[in-house]
């Protein structure tokens, strides 16, 4: 068994659960974390989750995460994430890495069954390349915002209980995951708000806004289905 | 030094006579035994199935071997070990030859393999408790409609969409699901070029870019243009056409350039030479006949690339082998009368005597890429003393049939052809070959296909999402 199959076999029930961000993982050989463990975030109340005996869950490969993450994100998929400015990151630069085909240049004409070690790098590079573009796109004007509306930066922060945060984080997890935040997930991002701002690192709220997205984007329940 | 050679000479003799021993009537006797196994429903076990590679045997190998008459002499009849084997098989089913914990009759009965460990049934019961998206016991239309639109369109559903469809009866719920499904298969995300039919015709077609003849993304060297390959298979895959025509199609189909992509038919198309006497579909395009015959008289790599890519079988892996009796004749002097090459090319040679008039790219211009009646005598008579008695008539699945059009019909209309057609879809929607648990759902579906779905891929799609391998999470 690759290592990456454990790693989706582990997540398999946090994305039928509707837990999306990956988190610890308490007993990955069991398939999946119902019970209220297994990575699940919200604070471990989830009680018992049935459990998939199938436990299925398929990588969406360059095509389909393109078009999912430029969607979500209100981008062009051409202009979601581009290598030197000039070439699609997912569909011209690594495609294979992220499941992709080529048919005609080197005779590869099924994907690899298996993802390689770049290949969440892959995926980590196109989400952040997009919500960096969104972020500073909605901050920038924020009449024509799409996501992140209405968001006040004091000092550079963002209050993550703001209505205006909620707002836009429920905006992300619906138009990413089609579904709503549970409570433990905004509890999860706001904390993660705490940390940003205790590193005092200059941007806080900024950074914040873009590593949710992140976060969300990048989940399994968002690269897998 | 001598005694060396002496014995290097007795395990030579011992391995081709091993090579005698590895049984062509094996398959079919198994499968008469064991009609109901998953392994024999559309098909026979492939000969890794005792063997690891003949005629070395695998781990259920031996066990059948030692209770083959072992008091018997070495090697035996055909029709001896025929009349043997049944009982031997017998011998073995409450043996557990992998080591796995399975006995080789659960393994035979549900379809895994009981010469390797790591495949086993895999009854998992479902567990209990509730789940606030999704019901993970049984089939659920909110999860299939999600999948389904990633599947086949490409790309996440609308939460709002979703939150619409949630709210649906259940029957309404179901109707919805297959107005979604026939929406996405008219995208150009599944079927316009580079799509998902395409990708499944990858590996039938075998395109090589620098090779590319047509007027679009054309090649370096230009011997015949793929995209009349893919197109026709396209053609076959949608809007109720006959899947089997992308073996047996006398016309052509020509695709739009433009979004959203259409394909029609067409009995004459630029760089396609077969005249409409002699078509069989993507088996006599230019591309075919360029590519997979190119200069050779008898195109075994056309017959073996048509037999992997369409019906599902690699005889390089010891799969489909119906040895006929006499051959190979080896007309064309290749050796394959060795005693290590029979085993194969006694199915091979005659499934590919009917592609014998069909020229790739030897001869003139007038020539190439052409049915020639004459086209071994007159290109290729000197190559070997007997070449020339090729006989166009060969046999399929051991079926003699008189050219590459019946040898066409026999395939398009085989078990073998359904089964791979619904194996390239199942594979695709749920990323691997049906396990021994999602068998009946399988040969349900290809069944179906061959009678009231009438060969219509879109008809066995909207079946294949009703099933709980697809809908259950």
């Amino acid at each position: 068994m690759r290592p990456n199959f454990v790693l989706i076999c582990s997540f398999v029930a946090m994305a039928l659960l509707g837990c999306p961000a990956p988190g610890p993982v308490d007993d990955p050989g069991a398939g999946g974390g119902g019970g209220g463990g297994g990575g699940t975030l919200d604070g471990g109340g989830g009680g018992d989750f049935a459990i998939s005996a199938k436990g299925v869950v398929r990588f969406k490969r360059n095509e389909r995460l393109t078009v999912d993450f430029a969607n979500a994100l209100g981008l062009p998929p051409d202009g979601l994430c581009k290598e030197l400015g000039l070439y699609s990151c997912s569909i011209f630069v690594h495609p294979l890495a992220l499941g992709g085909v080529d048919p005609y240049g080197s005779g590869l004409y099924e994907p690899l069954p298996f993802t390689g070690v770049t290949s969440p790098i892959v995926v980590d590079r196109v989400a952040l390349a997009g919500c960096v573009q969104r972020v500073e796109a909605d901050l920038a004007s924020p009449g024509a915002a799409v996501i992140f509306k209405g968001i006040d930066l004091v000092d550079g922060k963002v209050d993550p209980t703001s209505t205006a945060a909620r707002q836009a984080l429920d905006s992300l997890y619906k138009r990413a995951l089609q579904r709503p935040p549970t409570d433990g997930e905004l509890a999860h991002l706001a904390r993660l708000n705490a940390d940003l701002v205790a590193t005092g690192k200059p941007q806080p709220g900024k950074n914040w806004l873009t590593l949710s997205c992140f976060a969300v984007l990048t989940s399994v329940e968002s690269v897998f289905y | 030094m001598p005694v060396r050679f002496r014995h290097i000479t007795m395990v030579l003799s011992v391995s081709l006579a091993s090579a005698v021993w590895a049984k062509p009537p094996g398959p079919s006797t198994f499968c008469a035994k064991y009609p109901t196994s998953p392994t024999c429903t559309g098909g026979q076990p492939a000969c890794t199935y005792c063997h690891s590679s003949p005629p070395t045997r695998n781990a259920f190998g031996l066990s059948v071997e030692a209770a083959l008459v072992p008091s018997a002499m070495r090697p035996l009849s055909d029709a001896d070990f025929q009349a043997s084997l049944p009982g031997a098989l017998s011998a073995v089913e409450r043996l557990d030859s992998d080591g796995d914990g399975v006995t080789n009759l659960v393994e035979i009965q549900k379809g895994t393999l009981p010469a390797e460990a790591l495949s086993v049934p895999r009854d998992v019961p479902c567990g209990g408790g509730g789940n606030p998206r999704y019901s993970v016991c049984k089939y659920d239309t909110n999860y299939v409609v999600k999948k389904l639109v990633v599947d086949f369109c490409g790309g996440n559903a609308k939460y709002e969409d979703l939150e619409v469809f949630r709210a649906l009866t259940p029957a309404a719920q179901v109707a919805r699901i297959d107005e979604v499904l026939d929406y996405c298969m008219g995208t150009e995300f599944w079927r316009g070029k580079n799509g998902q039919l395409w990708q499944l015709a990858h590996r039938k077609v075998r395109p090589v870019g620098t090779l590319k003849g047509g007027p679009e993304d054309t090649g370096i060297v230009q011997l015949g243009d793929y995209y009349d390959d893919y197109a026709l298979f396209t053609y076959s895959q949608i809007d109720d056409h006959d899947a089997r025509e992308v073996l047996t199609a006398d016309y052509f189909v020509v695709r739009s350039k433009t979004p959203p992509t259409t394909y029609t038919k067409s009995l004459l198309i630029p760089f396609q030479a077969v005249d409409f006497a002699h078509r069989s579909g993507n088996l006599t395009t230019a591309w075919s006949l360029a590519y997979f015959t190119m200069f050779t008289a008898l195109p075994r790599n056309a017959a073996s690339q048509a037999y992997r890519g369409y019906l599902g079988l690699d005889i390089a892996k010891q799969e489909g082998l119906y040895a006929v009796a006499n051959e190979p004749r080896d007309y064309d002097a290749k050796g394959v009368t060795q005693p290590l090459c029979t085993q194969c090319h006694a199915t091979l040679d005659p499934l590919s005597y009917p592609f014998r008039n069909y020229n790739g790219i030897s001869g003139s211009d007038q020539q190439v890429l052409r049915y020639l009646p004459t086209r071994i005598e007159t290109l290729f008579a000197n190559q070997a003393s007997t070449i020339t008695q090729i006989p166009e008539q060969g046999y399929i699945f051991g079926q003699k049939v008189n050219d590459l059009k019946q040898w066409a019909q026999v395939a398009a209309n085989s078990d073998a052809f359904a089964v791979a057609t619904v194996t390239d879809y199942w594979k695709l929607l749920m990323g691997a070959p049906p396990t021994a648990e999602q068998n009946a759902e399988f040969v349900g579906l290809w069944q179906r296909l061959k009678t009231t779905n009438s060969y219509s891929v879109k008809k066995m799609l909207h079946e294949l999402v009703r099933t709980e391998a697809y809908g259950a999470p």
